[in-house]
């Protein structure tokens, strides 16, 4: 489980992160969610261990997350960053996903078989085995994403944490990712993290949302349970109407 | 496949370091190289003195030592690229070139020896890195923005400081001159062992490094999402790259365009990945450079060319060639 605990964050004497808590059990998909510089991005990095809250502790599986060296801590939590790898990088997708083994190396400087055959087993699974010797600066957005979700789980990871991974990508492509991290969470047991800004996508595929706004906790549960007209306005400020979705029991915002 | 490329790059090395050798000034046969080296195991074997003299005493150090600063430079170079992901970043950027002329002028002005010298321009290239990773470090941590400016503040002061005692230094004008150009005139074993026992464990760190160097290039966030200390990796590899120029500088003077070209050069044939280009940049440096070397004391004879103006007249237009050809090509650096 990974827990956060009372964690705060300033940038200078802007506080962006009030006292926010939050658990993650193994094989749940949380939707982080909140307006433009709601400190989404901030708290996913301080998730990540990559950036110190000021004040709170993250802990992972009853170890602060503090006390894991970078290499552990990069084979138990996988971040897919929001900005893609430099597109001008003349780099394959296979020597690019095999970067994701990083955590596993020691001084040796060569990938060893094994790393290999995670790597095109991975490739498989995500439709990529075509595309190994093609350059990613080549790739389409879709491909793109699949790409830096396989070297996320070459990482063997438990937590896979996204920052708005559908961002520049069509509704197929977006449907698409979201189906595949939810049957890698049940498939694989993996807790997928993932900050997003489309709340009835994130209804639909999550099992639990976080509200933010300005950097406090607004909202936290299942989606058919905090869902509403309330809570949507006190998040973004606008008015919206709820539905049920039609074939499952979840709400959907519409606009007015 | 690699170890096909790098036995043919062994090969090359060999045989341009016996070519080298056997021809100069004077030409020895090579047949005569043969007997002095197995003369210098085995002392029964006779040679004659005289080329014994030359090929032992003045040719061999001459030809390994332009080797080993070539590789050196080189490598230091492709680190350098590889690290600040700037395909101008060469060993000099830092200003350690600049330090390391300051402390040998001062040498010279003072009258040291040529041991002497060496020492001092080690000494100066050391103050300039410390100076530079003093002024570039922030809460324990170097971004390369940063690393570059202190790299010209201090190499703007060293460069003035040169530049002074150019300025009011008539007698060994030409002897500094000298030794700013570079130059593998007075090579003996002495500085062959030095500098292999700086070269060695600089080299192979770097090799075990270049996996990590390679991903430093994905940023320095996506290097600490996949579990590297960036900052303690950068540190190692600039000091491993800064102990190779320093020594280079100390021993032979400021050699320039190695260590901008060759990595370039190489990186057009092998690709980006620093796992290959390492090994063979400082192959081909050697190589590069012994040739650079004999073309340097052959052109007027008996006189010899500063080696800093071959590199650039030998270099640029070759760098020119390739540069005209890859211009559609993007690298990692």
């Amino acid at each position: 489980m990974l827990k956060a605990i009372n964690i705060v964050k300033c940038y200078g004497h802007q506080k962006v992160l009030h006292n926010i808590h939050l658990k993650v059990r193994a094989g749940e998909m949380l939707g982080i969610l909140g307006p433009n510089g709601s400190g989404k991005s901030t708290f996913l990095r301080i998730l990540a261990g990559i950036e110190q809250p000021d004040d709170g502790e993250i802990w992972l599986d009853d170890v602060r997350l503090t006390q894991f060296s970078p290499k552990e801590r990069a084979q138990q939590i996988a971040v897919v960053p929001q900005e893609g790898a430099e597109a001008s990088l003349s780099i394959t997708v296979e020597e690019y996903i095999l970067m994701g083994r990083e955590p596993y190396q020691r001084w040796w400087p060569w990938y060893v078989d094994e790393d290999r055959r995670l790597v095109a087993q991975w490739m498989r699974e995500l439709d990529l085995d075509c595309s190994q010797d093609r350059p990613l600066s080549a790739l389409s957005g879709g491909e793109r994403q699949r790409t830096e979700i396989a070297r996320a789980m070459v990482q063997e990871p438990q937590y896979v944490m996204l920052d708005e991974p559908t961002n520049h990508l069509d509704l197929r492509y977006q449907l698409a990712t979201l189906s595949m991290l939810k049957r890698l969470k049940e498939e694989k047991g993996i807790a997928v993290i993932i900050v997003m800004h489309d709340v009835n996508l994130a209804a639909q595929y999550c099992d639990h949302l976080l509200f933010l706004r300005s950097g406090r906790r607004i909202g936290y549960g299942k989606p058919e349970q905090i869902i509403n007209q309330e809570l949507i306005r006190e998040v973004y400020g606008v008015d919206v109407l709820i539905i049920k979705h039609p074939r499952m029991s979840i709400p959907q915002v519409l606009c007015q | 496949m690699i170890l096909l490329w790098s036995g043919g790059g062994l090969l090359c090395f060999l045989f341009s370091t016996v070519l080298a050798v056997s021809f100069g000034s004077v030409n020895i046969p090579l047949n005569d190289i043969w007997k002095v080296i197995i003369h210098s195991f085995y002392p029964d074997v006779a040679v004659d003195s005289a080329s014994q003299a030359i090929i032992w005493e003045l040719r061999f150090p001459r030809v390994l030592l332009s080797a080993l600063i070539g590789a050196s430079l080189a490598v230091a170079g492709a680190v350098y690229q590889g690290l600040f992901q700037n395909q101008l970043a060469d060993p000099y950027i830092l200003g350690i070139s600049s330090g390391s002329a300051a402390g040998a002028v001062l040498g010279i002005l003072i009258g040291l020896g040529t041991t002497g010298t060496s020492l001092s321009a080690f000494i100066g290239a050391s103050v300039s890195l410390y100076m530079v990773l003093y002024l570039a470090s922030e809460r324990h941590h170097f971004t390369v923005n940063r690393l570059i400016l202190a790299g010209v503040i201090v190499q703007s002061l060293f460069g003035a400081m040169v530049s002074f005692c150019l300025s009011i230094s008539y007698a060994q004008v030409q002897t500094i001159v000298y030794w700013l150009l570079g130059s593998f005139t007075l090579a003996t074993w002495k500085q062959v062992m030095i500098t292999v026992s700086f070269f060695l464990p600089a080299f192979l760190i770097a090799i075990m490094l270049s996996r990590q160097l390679n991903i430093l290039s994905l940023g320095d966030r996506r290097a600490t999402y996949l579990g590297l200390s960036v900052t303690r990796l950068r540190l190692i590899l600039l000091l491993v790259a800064s102990l190779l120029t320093a020594v280079s500088v100390s021993v032979s003077g400021t050699i320039g365009f190695i260590g901008l070209v060759v990595p370039h050069m190489t990186r057009h044939f092998v690709g980006h990945d620093h796992r290959f280009l390492l090994p063979s940049t400082a192959i081909v440096g050697a190589i590069f450079t012994i040739w650079v070397d004999w073309i340097s004391r052959v052109v007027i004879a008996p006189q010899e060319l500063p080696i800093g103006v071959v590199t650039a007249m030998v270099g640029a237009p070759f760098f020119a060639f390739i540069f005209k050809q890859s211009r559609n090509r993007r690298y990692y650096a």
